[in-house]
């Protein structure tokens, strides 16, 4: 596992900060955080999101400079430590399995989440917190450990990042409840620690993040107000308030993500023979594995009568959901948010066929690397690298949208 | 158990806290010029100017204007988004336009139809006129007649474009002023002639 992390730092890190210009919507998110971190105002009608990945780049970009290093060193140390909360938390759902190793390698040498992970988009850091909270909480669950406060701290972080999560939160808060009832440990004491820590601290957590929002002379009151705002606004938008609708087209719609393989990108040719890419991909040869997996795994779970089972597979759906109802136009790198369970899940089922087979060591063994063959070919087009056009035709020629940059 | 007693009273107690915190940071961090003032100010550019040296800030503006935001009637300025600006640096929060009754359909339809894109997002229409959600905070827009000044509300940094309005209307909004319907601590005529 201490390999797969060092990798996943690795490709996280190398030459990111070469590229000295904004990629894709850095050019929004650094000028938001500078505005925010300024003056408490956001940007590019960022108003309706919450503010916390904001003030983290500013923070950066404080401490490292306006240059791509204070721009992108957030996501690299998020994105790193992602890989890293996967296996942790997979140890505590499926112990004494390849699970968490699996998983954790899926995510690691993911070119999307690499890519993603590279640039300075929020869907890292929130993903990050989300399974921050996970992890504290399942250790309170599983393990009896004193770390409810901090699993509280980690969900308010987590929603005043984005609020992909909130149908998983309290998904995870049942689960807790659940697990305390099945053991009878699930006294008034457990539920009046339940409601401040993961209710009253999160809320305090959150309200906070608005310090800068807060700072320009609002109340709470405004708050309430700017808040029902932001639900209206987010409905009225379609594909035709956005400038850039190929390139969301290019993603595809939420329903595609993990049906079809997808690629789209953009380019920076220096010879018919050379050039720089950042392409983005549904990594279709794994992606494409997780529905069925994700349908295998909850017949098992449903067959032992396994909630611990069921878990990342409800996660997983209670977030897609919320990304597959919304009455609004959703691009592609909102996937990052439902890679840890749809890997969690996918691991899950590589593990249960190899047992069926019994063949484990193998199927391990080419699962891992495949993956990360996959992932060393990728990673030069993903990343900007100066790469000659011959190998990387076969995924030129399927690419669904190619702009410059 | 100990342990377990402190954090659930640290706890509740960030938590009252928080609350209080959400309702006193903001109204501590406006500022206010003192004493009241009253200046005159013959294009946009000078009102930017008057609102940053004032050293405001958080602050509501109410705006009697026929044109919404870029200028102001007759003006032969260089355009200037003072309420962009304005709001972007924090200098305000809310902003109502109150325009004359006899424009005030066609400025609201107006301003609907030909919404800039930048703000992604239409006015939100209501029984008062409309509602621009921008960056920086809520943009009203209304006619004179339906132009309520909240009472509760804190001093506002008022400006008043005085050729667009009749003798009635004047008389209206001089009253607001004179009642102390409408406080203000910064006022802002624009005219011509200084």
């Amino acid at each position: 596992m201490v390999m797969v992390l060092i990798l996943a730092a690795v490709f996280r890190l190398w030459g990111t900060f070469d590229l000295n210009e904004y990629i894709e919507d850095e050019t929004l998110h650094v000028a938001y955080a500078k505005s925010l971190g300024t003056y408490g105002t956001t940007e590019n009608w960022g108003w309706h999101h919450p503010q916390l990945s904001g003030l983290i780049v500013y923070g950066t970009i404080r401490l490292f400079g306006d240059n791509p290093v204070g721009w992108r060193s957030s996501n690299i140390f998020f994105g790193t430590a992602t890989v890293a909360l996967i296996f942790l938390i997979g140890r505590l759902l499926y112990p004494a399995s390849a699970v968490p190793l699996l998983a954790a390698t899926l995510l690691a040498f993911d070119p999307h989440n690499i890519y993603i992970s590279r640039t300075t988009f929020v869907e890292i850091p929130v993903t990050f917190f989300f399974l921050l909270y996970l992890y504290l909480l399942f250790e309170y669950t599983e393990n009896k450990r004193a770390t409810l406060p901090l699993a509280g701290l980690a969900m308010g972080l987590t929603m005043g990042t984005k609020a992909y999560f909130v149908f998983a939160i309290p998904l995870a808060v049942l689960y807790a409840v659940y697990r305390m009832r099945q053991r009878g440990e699930l006294t008034s004491q457990v539920i009046v620690d339940f409601v401040v820590t993961l209710l009253m601290l999160p809320i305090a957590v959150y309200l906070l993040s608005w310090v800068q929002w807060f700072g320009r002379g609002y109340t709470l009151l405004e708050f309430v107000q700017m808040k029902m705002d932001s639900v209206w606004a987010l409905q009225e938008l379609n594909m035709d308030n956005f400038p850039n609708r190929d390139y969301l087209g290019a993603g595809g719609k939420p329903w595609e993500w993990f049906i079809k393989p997808l690629f789209w990108g953009h380019q920076r040719l220096l010879s018919n023979e050379e050039g720089l890419f950042l392409i983005q991909s549904n990594n279709p040869f794994f992606r494409l594995l997780v529905l069925p997996s994700l349908f295998a795994t909850v017949v098992y779970a449903w067959k032992k009568h396994s909630a611990r089972e069921l878990l990342p597979p409800f996660l997983f759906v209670s977030c897609y959901l919320l990304i597959l109802l919304a009455r609004r136009p959703i691009f592609s790198y909102s996937v990052t948010v439902l890679l840890p369970f749809a890997y969690l899940a996918l691991a899950r089922a590589v593990t249960l066929s190899a047992a069926w087979i019994n063949r484990e060591k193998q199927v391990y063994a080419c699962f891992l690397a495949a993956t990360f063959i996959w992932c060393l070919y990728m990673f030069p087009i993903v990343s900007a690298r100066p790469v000659p056009l011959a190998p990387f035709q076969p995924i030129f020629s399927v690419l669904r949208f190619m702009g410059n940059f | 158990m100990p342990y377990r007693n402190v954090s659930i009273t640290a706890i509740s107690l960030i938590f009252v806290c928080v609350i209080v915190w959400t309702f006193v940071y903001g109204p501590a961090k406006r500022t206010f010029v003192s004493p009241d003032k009253i200046e005159t100010v013959k294009s946009a550019e000078e009102l930017d100017k008057l609102w940053h040296s004032a050293g405001v800030h958080g602050r509501v503006a109410v705006i009697f204007t026929r044109y919404l935001n870029k200028q102001f009637a007759g003006a032969s300025f260089p355009e200037m988004d003072y309420i962009d600006n304005a709001m972007r640096h924090g200098i305000i929060r809310t902003v109502y336009y109150i325009v004359p009754d006899r424009f005030g359909a066609e400025i609201v339809s107006d301003y609907y139809l030909k919404w800039d894109s930048t703000f992604i997002v239409p006015p939100k229409l209501t029984d008062t006129g409309l509602i621009i959600l921008h960056d920086g905070g809520r943009i009203y827009v209304m006619p004179l007649s339906k132009y309520i000044p909240d009472q509760e509300q804190e001093k506002a940094l008022v400006v008043i474009e005085d050729a667009v309005w009749t003798p009635q209307e004047r008389d209206r909004i001089n009253g607001f002023t004179r009642s102390g319907q409408l406080a203000s601590d910064l006022t802002a005529i624009v005219s011509e002639s200084k």
